[in-house]
């Protein structure tokens, strides 16, 4: 395929939408961190500075990336999970800890976070096992090797510590659903989530209550022609009140102080309003400031530099986690909504061309993007707004940090690749 | 290998039915958080990272003539302890001894019930218990170096700085010295100098800086920019001079207590300027039982009938319109003048026959000005209200102490007015004066015909540089003619110098002292001879040829015993003492007129130290030799702590000459 006809296959919105993104945060990154003492937009001490050096390096990425072969990244897409398999565990031993995670590699000018190389490695490995001719994820043993596929980084990166990564790879189960993966799987974790946080709020027996209920409900509101049988049924509500029952225990001795203080805030548990307005301004500080920053910029927002809670340095990790309620303060509503906007286009677009995709591989590998990116983007918003516990996982193109902001730029081109090449890839 | 695709797109339905769920969920719950306007918001946040701090500035000091501060700001302190501080147990116990013996030794409190005490308010969680209230900045600096205290915090100690105003003079010009008081409704009360100098010249201006949040809990100011330039308050340097104060105020007070009067007040002032050296308000404070300031400023607010005072006025009065001179005869009538509506008397009983105007000014009779001012203005008293008007006396002096009276005078025409009025105001009655009024008249009269603002302030200085020096206030350049003041201070003479003067007793050999006697009653209304009080004044200047010094003494309600209740017999003594001694002490000055104290060694004092202070210093001066107090007022100008030991010249400094000005840092001065 000639260059200009290459050029011309490329999904022009995609990127479009992607450097619209990566300017809008840069933007954000700069009047988040601009000291007094300016210099230039390319000063590499500074955080505006390396990002814009990344943000640059990132997008002369989509040369390689469109230069090689498509048929590449499928052919040695094992290869690259293995080398990031590698490079997670080596971790444990040449780990370079920053900010409480052993989370990176020191390499003088730049420390590469290699989970952020995982998350696309693992991806493109997923596509490459369930497109594989003989893989039918309806069979358990299939699925044993998805999940293995999934959990193995999962829980290399858990230790470092890093939860927020580890979640990002437990999305790809997204990938599964989407291929085809019995949803009772889906059902059964939700069961489970739902169950934890309502024992944890309510108490077990008003659980029990609310699940008696239900089924009654169920029963009553059932087709008559449905037959339920019994021993499943039984064994569920003894699996339910089992798991109802062993949330305290769970909360209280396995979890640590930490945890409790988290679920304490995100689910108001604690009645005291002294103790909780405690809570939230210490363990929930980075949330109760993001909030309040975000409250403070209205509809309007406050302006470009404006944002006095921002130059105040009130939210802390404001360039990466919580860059989010700088654009809130100085962006406003019409700002944080753009942005909205911005990841719902570029995530539904990903949606339609993983769609369009002639080959299993090239779709399954774009579920694989849109899981990535839904679950950072999901996390990251839901976590500045106080609407899920505190995780630190960076919002895509937006946050500081060059190896999220180079790896979700190479996720994206080579999808955009395997698109550009899709009519070509006669089934 | 796929499965059919019915089924995935029923899946996917669902994916973007939960994909929608969940913009609208961050979109409901962006605007939830910022749409819903909540007070509070917004606003908090713009005065914690960004905020206006205000500067206080240090207000100034008050001094006296002479140098005695009269007011100042101190820093005083409230020093407490936390025995709960102290971790571990080991450490508190180790050192509760020696730290109590350490405040016994100041306190003289028992060491161990002090260590009992402690360990008690340790066991019940006390932290909060008082090691001792009020103490100055040294006596803070040595509590600090005892053991536990000298951990600060760690150890337990706290305690509150509070800036005091003390006033080192007191009860000397106590009322006139005053002071502020701040209402808690943030509303001020202002006394005497202190109080109403507060808002002009010692308050400064508050500056008021931007200070930008960089850290929790570090601020730093934005720029080196005020938004309102700090203006430290000025000291200012009064006229009052403490040692006349003292004269003036021992010799009233003295006399109150031999009359038993109720109240009194003495007034000094310097005939060309107007300066008031000193100025004394004495009343008796039953609930002290003893003559204090505490009450009001007499001098500046109480309104009298001035009595005989007024007939140097109305001797001028007809000086000036020409109606008589002193030699004019008027026939004393056997101490009777009858008009409709009233009989003046004479309190010389029989009257003095017939006498010339200057005889009766000197023996000050009633019947002789009543007759003068009544029988020639009587047609066209507006006249005689107008000449009162000339001389100054008919308006309020408008000098810096809050609640100055105005004069109360009847007019024609206007209520109050009737056929015996302008008789009685001739000798003094229905026309009322604040003491401080009625000197300034008299001072006039010593000082050729030119009328002062009695005058408070000398000049104002900053870090000890001066401001401004403050010249004195005419009110008026002529209050008459030149040939009626030489006939009025011959006549003012003569009350004491003549035999027949009602101040004879007032004659000495140390001072020429001429001025007017004047008494007059009160509660005369209802009739009842037991019911009669008097006020004595006695107004004048001294020494006669060549006034130096006006003076003035009012006293209310002296004793009735013995008839000796006149202005001669009560104020006239005061007048004689301050005369006395003020012309002993201020011999040379007052021969030498302009001439001042010269003393080489002193200017050259006081020069060095002057040039030091008028540099903005920013490193520290050598100040060896220079004398204690200057060298503390210098380094505390340039705000550091210093700590004195001993007394006299400094002959060491803790901090080289020329090191930087460190604010945190302390420089001990040893003296000799």
């Amino acid at each position: 395929m000639s260059g200009s006809t290459l050029l011309r296959r490329i999904d022009w919105l995609t990127i479009l939408l992607m450097c619209s993104l990566m300017l809008f945060g840069w933007i954000n990154i700069y009047s988040t961190t601009v000291t007094e003492d300016f210099t230039s937009v390319f000063d590499y001490q500074t955080y505006y500075g390396k990002q814009l050096v990344f943000i640059i390096i990132s997008l002369l990425v989509v040369f390689p990336v469109l230069i090689i072969e498509s048929s590449f990244f499928e052919r040695f897409s094992s290869i690259i999970y293995l080398i990031a398999i590698v490079l997670l565990a080596g971790l444990f031993v040449f780990g370079k800890e920053i900010s409480g995670a052993t989370s990176w590699y020191g390499l003088g000018f730049f420390n590469l976070q290699p989970s952020e190389f995982a998350k696309m490695a693992t991806a493109l490995a997923l596509a490459k096992y369930l497109s594989d001719i003989q893989t039918d994820i309806r069979v358990r043993k299939y699925q044993l090797y998805a999940t293995l596929i999934i959990l193995l980084p999962a829980l290399l990166v858990l230790p470092q510590p890093d939860p927020g990564s580890a979640l990002v790879y437990l999305s790809l189960f997204f990938v599964l659903f989407r291929e085809g993966l019995p949803l009772y799987y889906l059902f059964f974790a939700l069961i489970l989530v739902i169950l934890f946080v309502t024992t944890l709020m309510f108490g077990t027996i008003w659980v029990a209550i609310g699940l008696g209920i239900f089924i009654s409900l169920f029963f009553l509101l059932k087709k008559p022609t449905l037959v339920i049988p019994t021993g499943p049924l039984l064994g569920f509500i003894v699996v339910a009140m089992t798991i109802s029952l062993s949330v305290d225990f769970i909360y209280t001795e396995v979890f640590e102080q930490r945890h409790r203080d988290r679920f304490d805030l995100w689910l108001r548990l604690e009645k005291d309003p002294s103790k909780l307005e405690k809570i939230r301004k210490s363990i929930g500080y980075n949330t109760y400031q993001a909030e309040k920053a975000i409250e403070s910029g209205g509809f309007n927002g406050k302006g470009f530099m404006e944002g006095t809670r921002t130059k105040g340095k009130f939210v802390p990790e404001q360039h990466t986690d919580y860059i989010f309620s700088s654009v809130g303060e100085e962006w406003g509503f019409i700002g944080t909504a753009g942005v909205i906007m911005l990841f719902s286009l570029l995530l539904l677009r990903l949606v339609f061309i993983a769609e369009r995709q002639r080959r299993e591989f090239n779709r399954m590998y774009g579920y694989g993007v849109v899981s990535i990116l839904l679950i950072h983007y999901g996390v990251n918003i839901g976590m500045v707004l106080g609407l899920l516990p505190t995780i630190g996982i960076p919002l895509p193109f937006f946050s500081y940090g060059g190896s999220s902001q180079l790896f979700f730029s190479l996720l994206i081109f080579i999808m955009l690749k395997l698109d550009a090449n899709r009519l070509r890839d006669g089934i | 290998m796929a499965i059919t695709e019915k089924h995935i797109n029923t899946r996917l339905y669902l994916v973007a039915v939960l994909f929608l769920l969940f913009s609208m969920t961050i979109i409901v719950r962006l605007m939830e958080i910022q749409m819903i306007p909540k007070e509070e918001l917004g606003k908090i946040p713009e005065s914690r990272i960004r905020s206006v701090v205000k500067v206080q500035p240090n207000r100034g000091d008050l001094f006296s003539e002479d140098g005695h501060v009269l007011a100042a700001s101190v820093n005083k302190y409230d020093l407490f302890f936390d025995p709960v501080n102290p971790k571990p147990a080991s450490f508190f116990n180790d050192n509760i001894g020696p730290l109590c013996d350490s405040i016994a030794k100041v306190t003289g409190q028992s060491a161990d019930k002090l260590v009992m005490q402690f360990r008690k308010a340790r066991a019940r969680n006390d932290q909060h218990e008082v090691l001792m209230l009020n103490v100055d900045h040294q006596m803070y600096e040595r509590f600090k170096t005892f053991p536990l205290l000298n951990k600060g915090m760690q150890g337990g100690f706290k305690f509150e700085p509070r800036v005091e105003r003390v006033y080192p003079m007191n009860p000397l010009a106590e009322r006139t010295i005053g002071k502020e008081i701040r209402n808690d409704d943030g509303t001020y009360i202002r006394v005497g100098l202190d109080g109403t100098l507060g808002r002009d010249y010692l308050e400064g201006v508050e500056g008021r800086r931007l200070k930008q949040k960089i850290s929790n809990k570090l601020w730093k100011p934005v720029g080196s920019e005020y938004v309102v330039e700090l203006q430290e308050g000025k000291d200012v340097v009064t006229t009052l001079n403490m040692h006349m104060q003292d004269i003036v105020h021992h010799a009233l007070k003295e006399q109150l207590v031999a009359k038993n009067a109720e109240h009194g007040t003495a007034i000094l002032m310097e005939v060309q300027t107007g300066e008031v050296k000193a100025i004394a308000n004495l009343g008796w404070d039953e609930y002290r039982k003893d003559y204090t300031e505490k009450k009001r400023n007499y001098a500046v607010w109480e309104r009298y009938d001035i009595g005989s005072t007024a007939k140097l006025a109305s001797l001028l009065i007809a000086l000036e319109s020409q109606v008589a001179d002193s030699s004019t005869v008027f026939d004393t009538n056997g101490g009777k003048y009858r008009i409709p509506g009233k009989t003046v008397e004479d309190s010389h009983r029989g009257g003095y026959g017939t006498i010339s105007l200057g005889r009766g000014f000197a023996v000050s009779s009633n019947t002789v000005f009543a007759q003068l001012i009544h029988e020639n203005f009587k047609d066209q008293p507006k006249e005689y209200l107008k000449r009162l008007g000339r001389l100054g006396m008919t308006s309020s002096l408008g000098v810096p102490i809050e609640g100055e009276s105005e004069p109360l005078l009847r007019y024609p025409g206007e209520w109050g007015w009737s056929g015996i009025t302008l008789a009685q105001m001739a000798y003094g009655y229905e026309i009322q004066l604040t003491p401080l009024q009625v000197l300034a008249f008299y001072n006039a009269v010593a000082n050729d015909g030119e009328l002062i603002r009695p005058r408070f302030i000398s000049e104002t200085r900053e870090k000890g540089r001066l401001v401004k020096r403050y010249k004195k206030h005419v009110l008026k350049k002529k209050i008459c003619g030149p040939s009626s003041l030489k006939v009025a201070q011959q006549l003012l003479r003569d009350v004491i110098e003549k035999p027949y003067g009602t101040a004879k007793n007032m004659r000495t050999e140390v001072v020429s002292i001429a001025g007017k006697t004047g008494t007059s009653e009160i509660n005369y209304t209802t009739g009842d001879k037991n019911d009669l009080e008097y006020i004595a004044s006695f107004a004048g200047y001294f020494p006669a040829e060549a006034p130096r010094y006006s003076c003035i003494v009012v006293i209310h309600k002296p004793n009735k015993e013995g008839k000796k209740y006149y202005g001669a017999d009560v104020a006239g003594p005061v007048f004689k003492k301050i005369a006395e001694k003020i012309s002993t002490h201020y011999q040379d000055e007052l021969l030498w007129e302009e001439g001042e104290i010269s003393e080489p060694a002193m200017e050259d004092d006081y020069a060095s130290y002057f040039a030091m202070a008028e540099k903005e210093l920013k490193r520290i001066p050598d100040l060896t030799g220079m004398s204690g107090m200057d060298a503390l007022a210098l380094l505390e100008n340039l705000g550091v702590n210093v700590v004195i030991k001993g007394h006299g010249k400094v002959k060491e400094q803790s901090v080289k000459p020329g090191t930087p000005v460190d604010r945190t840092r302390k420089i001990e001065l040893k003296l000799s």
